[in-house]
């Protein structure tokens, strides 16, 4: 494949990784850790992060024995010709998934606050529209929009948490230990799929100055994103206590819906949903683009671009498929992120097996 | 006939008009009234010609094109064929002259050209080539060189291009009257009367400080357009060029679109060879280059090229050069035209090159290792590469004092923020978010509304658009009346506009904020973008709300972050962060930016010392090359 796409270095890996992942913060995935882990959910995130980055080990292994090489060209140069496009596919198939339910998720959760009226195949199309073209420039500019919105992100989230805290209650967080340890540690273990996105860098690998920049955004960006998490399920638990906390789709909306700093400050959440597109933008420009250049390598196409508009069309018609919101976070919590773990794992099996036939090695590791 | 009568009188004049010119009769009458009189109308030539209208239709109406006639090229004949045989004269002299020289080695060959040792045959060239006599502009002088023997030549030069006093003093005069009283000393020691040769001419003769020798028609062709004057003698196949220009240019005067308070008030002017000077002041160091190319097959405009040996990087100097020489166009007047052709991206909203017509920004961004151009008729200098960020910026943040000079820059971003989405936003809330807005408010804009007829976009589309009338009619109008009638007609429009009840007071200062802010964009090019991209938030906030803005914003973001000027991300050094320099969208204290901008890739990176305010206590000490501090 032709590389014309340009490099992006470690501040913008890491930037980029963390808008991938940030965006969740913004969705019901807290939840899904206050779910588990009751008032101990800042600790479950501080397991999930912690695993996940474990689990990234191998893939970053993977990258620093091939560097400047995607995943397309790992897999072929370890698996062969046949088996190696196979297991591309596999995490192409993954990253699709993940892309498709993601469009539903954003445009449900748009119907769900702001705009009840519209269809989600509007909001869907213009979202998709913004993805294509975001693909179509390349990585480099998609990741420096990353490196602009990354402050925004993080500056709405603070912020966001911070106006709230008037109306935080610490004892909310109590018993400490939540519904016990092994609570804690399994739902920290389940959710490490919330990190499963991180195979993306993998997959767009090629784009890295080298395979430690790689290694470094990416477990970095875990770090960041993880840490963000962690405050965040704080915050959550204290603001409305577990077991309502453990019902919200929209966290930060409903946050967001919590300030009102004297006659000026008040009724912010549509400034915070706006800022809240940015993040699941940047995700879902960076998964498709993942997508497609996987795709277009497991394919062995000389360029990615001829595959944007069928993949959008085929994007969009998938996202469609789920019956409604709920069935959609189900899919997501339920099936993707569980498969995310086996995802993440695919690297390991490519590492196996370059050990094993010698390919790549610390000769060419950067 | 009867019946022709008839229907002549009845009909209108214009109907009759087509008759008279398809029947080729001849016949007058008073526009617009109706024909009474006599018709001599030859029928049978009407009927075919209303049958075959292209037979009719020779020679009425003027047209370029040939319309049957002969092709213009062929007319053109005599004229390719006079080129032609000009040309072939030339070459022919050429390889004479070459031949003539060989015996004496390349230097001689070198300084062979193809003019003629007869100055009447290089003088008939010289009039063919520049279509004399029907030209007017070329001026030939026949004169006598007052030595010993006398010797006949001819000075040329272009009317209005060259300075006549020069010519008269320092050529005219020194050659006809003044050789005669210079004398050369002999080989023995005896003066004698000066006798004729180019180099005499050159170095006893002719006082000009800028004298060079020509040698083919091309170079004198080149040397006349420039302002040049040239001298051909009688039996020498040698030119002499004398510096002698002088066109009418308007004096330096202060910068009209970039004025600056605490800065300098001189602007860039048409010439070149002034703007270059006025650039050369600020910078007073022999490594500053100046290379002076040309551009455009007619119009040959000088465009220098400017940069810092050393510093800039050699590889953007070399795409600047070869971008330019590039060029195969006939005409670039200025260098707004030479900006589009050379940019990376022609269609973009956006410049793609930074103008200026201030000398002092001009040698900031070369000393930074930018490259400038400077065009002949254009009070501009171009500057590349350009990043998103220095349109925002203006010299006179760097003349005002540290903390006074980033906030003027944050005011700027702050106003691109509001012109782009103020407009944008209001409708997504009005149409969208109605649950955003505090309940007194809302209120407000409710009774405000309530007696508007119009959608709220419509309001502040009409608005928007009334105000860019006003804009662009205030530049229109003469300078003198100009602000007031753009005052007049905002005041009354507005007023006039919410008394109606066509637009509510919000929408007005709505739009009245978006048209302040709009001019505190400095940058005249961006300008333009700015606008566009209004228009575009504001069609996808009336789509689908904040998410429509949202997905604007974004496009907006990628498409930015893909431009490139001259190999520069256009948003650098924010995204990509690029090295230590800090001065896009703030500016640190002139003491702290040690370094060059990192995205020019200069080749000498530091600009200032670590430690610049040596004198005062609280700044850290150098370390002393002995080990140890002094």
């Amino acid at each position: 494949m032709k590389r014309e796409e340009g490099h992006i270095d470690q501040v913008q890996g890491v930037m980029l990784v963390f808008a991938v992942l940030s965006a969740k913060l913004f969705a019901h995935y807290p939840a899904l850790l206050i779910e588990g882990a009751g008032p101990a959910a800042w600790q479950a995130a501080l397991v999930m992060t912690l695993t996940a980055m474990l689990i990234f080990l191998p893939s970053a292994a993977l990258a620093r024995r091939f560097p400047g090489k995607g995943l397309a060209e790992i897999s072929e140069s370890v698996a062969g010709p046949w088996l190696g496009p196979l297991l591309t596919l596999a995490v192409t198939a993954w990253l699709f998934t993940s892309l498709a339910l993601g469009v539903r998720l954003l445009a449900e959760t748009y119907i769900g606050t702001m705009l009840p009226q519209t269809p989600p195949s509007a909001l869907i199309m213009v979202l998709l529209f913004c993805v294509a073209y975001a693909s179509y420039r390349g990585l480099e500019p998609l990741s420096r929009a990353a490196q602009l919105i990354f402050p925004l992100i993080v500056l709405v989230v603070v912020l966001v948490m911070i106006f709230s805290m008037p109306r935080a209650n610490s004892a909310r967080l109590l018993p400490v230990a939540g519904f016990g340890l092994p609570a804690t540690l399994g739902t920290g273990l389940y959710c490490a799929g919330m990190g499963a996105e991180a195979i993306l860098a993998l997959a767009i690998g090629y784009a890295f100055r080298s395979g430690k920049a790689l290694q470094n955004s990416v477990l970095l960006g875990i770090a960041l994103f993880g840490l963000f998490m962690t405050v965040m399920a704080a915050v959550l638990v204290s603001l409305f206590g577990a077991p309502e906390a453990a019902q919200l789709p929209f966290p930060m909306f409903n946050m967001s819906r919590l300030i009102s700093l004297g006659r000026f400050l008040q009724r912010v959440e549509a400034i915070t949903v706006m800022f809240w597109f940015f993040a699941w933008v940047v995700r879902l420009s960076a998964l498709f683009h993942g997508t497609v250049v996987s795709l277009a390598g497991a394919l062995q196409l000389p360029y990615y671009r001829p595959l944007i508009f069928p993949l959008a069309v085929l994007t969009m018609a998938c996202s469609l498929l789920p019956e409604d919101f709920l069935s959609t976070m189900d899919l997501d919590s339920g099936v993707l992120r569980p498969i995310g773990l086996l995802v993440l794992a695919l690297p390991l099996v490519l590492l196996g097996l370059a050990v094993i036939r010698r390919k790549g090695g610390p000769a060419h590791a950067a | 006939m009867l019946l022709y009568r008839l229907f002549a009188v009845m009909m209108p004049h214009r109907w009759y008009r087509i008759l008279r010119v398809r029947g080729g009769a001849s016949y007058t009458c008073a526009p617009g009234k109706r024909l009474t009189g006599e018709i001599d109308v030859n029928l049978r030539q009407f009927w075919t010609q209303l049958l075959d209208p292209s037979a009719g239709t020779v020679t009425q109406t003027f047209s370029l094109a040939d319309r049957g006639r002969t092709p213009v090229v062929e007319e053109q004949g005599p004229t390719l064929l006079a080129d032609a045989k000009l040309r072939a004269e030339g070459v022919v002299t050429h390889i004479d002259n070459l031949l003539a020289a060989a015996p004496d080695g390349a230097k001689a060959m070198e300084k062979a050209g193809d003019l003629s040792s007869r100055l009447d045959e290089n003088v008939a060239r010289l009039k063919s080539l520049f279509r004399m006599p029907e030209n007017k502009d070329l001026i030939i002088r026949d004169l006598q060189i007052a030595t010993q023997p006398p010797t006949r030549a001819v000075v040329c030069f272009m009317e209005g291009l060259a300075d006549k006093t020069i010519i008269n003093d320092h050529i005219m005069q020194a050659l006809m009257l003044l050789a005669h009283l210079d004398h050369h000393v002999d080989g023995h020691g005896e003066h004698g009367p000066t006798t004729f040769s180019i180099e005499t001419v050159m170095q006893r003769l002719l006082p000009g400080h800028q004298v060079s020798e020509k040698y083919d028609m091309a170079a004198i062709s080149e040397g006349l357009l420039g302002g040049d004057s040239i001298l051909l003698f009688e039996g020498q196949q040698t030119a002499v060029a004398v510096e002698t220009k002088g066109f009418p240019l308007r004096s330096v005067s202060e910068p009209k679109t970039e004025q600056a308070i605490q800065g300098p008030k001189d602007g860039f002017v048409e010439g070149f060879r002034v703007n270059v000077a006025l650039v050369r002041r600020r910078l007073k160091d022999p490594r500053v280059v100046t290379e002076v190319l040309k551009v455009g097959r007619l119009s040959n405009n000088y465009v220098a090229l400017m940069y810092i040996d050393g510093i800039t990087s050699p590889k953007l100097i070399a795409e600047v050069r070869r971008r330019v020489e590039g060029l195969k166009v006939d005409v670039i007047s200025g260098s707004g035209m030479l900006e589009q052709y050379i940019e990376d991206s022609p269609f973009s909203i956006f410049p793609g090159m930074l103008t200026t017509e201030r000398p002092d920004r001009t040698a900031a961004y070369l000393s930074e290792g930018h490259v400038a151009l400077l065009m002949d008729n254009s009070p501009y200098a171009i500057i590349a590469p350009v990043t998103f960020w220095s349109l925002l910026q203006t010299a006179e943040d760097y003349y005002l004092r540290f903390p006074f000079g980033p906030f003027l820059r944050y005011i700027r971003v702050a106003a691109f923020l509001l012109t782009v989405l103020v407009p944008a936003m209001y409708v997504a809330v009005v149409n969208y978010h109605q649950e955003m807005i505090p309940t007194e408010l809302m209120l407000f804009i409710a009774s405000s509304r309530e007696l508007v007829p119009l959608p709220t976009v419509v309001e502040v589309i009409a608005m928007d658009l009334s105000f860019e009338l006003i804009r662009e009619a205030g530049t229109r109008i003469p300078s003198v009346i100009g602000p007031t009638i753009g005052l007049v007609a905002s005041l009354v429009l507005g007023q006039a506009a919410v008394e109606a009840k066509v637009i509510s007071p919000l929408v007005i200062l709505i739009i009245a904020i978006t048209g302040l802010a709009s001019f505190a964009i400095p940058n005249y090019l961006a300008g333009f973008g700015v606008r566009a991209l209004r228009f575009f938030l504001l069609a996808t906030a009336l789509v689908l709300g904040f998410y429509g803005l949202a997905a604007g914003v974004f496009l907006i973001l990628i498409y930015m972050a893909g431009l490139r000027s001259f190999g520069v991300p256009y948003l650098a050094p924010v995204a990509p962060a690029m090295g230590r320099s800090a001065d896009a969208t703030g500016r640190p204290p002139l003491f702290n930016m040690e370094m060059r901008p990192a995205y020019v890739h200069p080749l000498d990176k530091r600009r200032q010392e670590d430690v610049v305010r040596t004198w005062d206590p609280a700044a850290p000490k150098p370390p002393d090359k002995k080990g140890g501090r002094s």
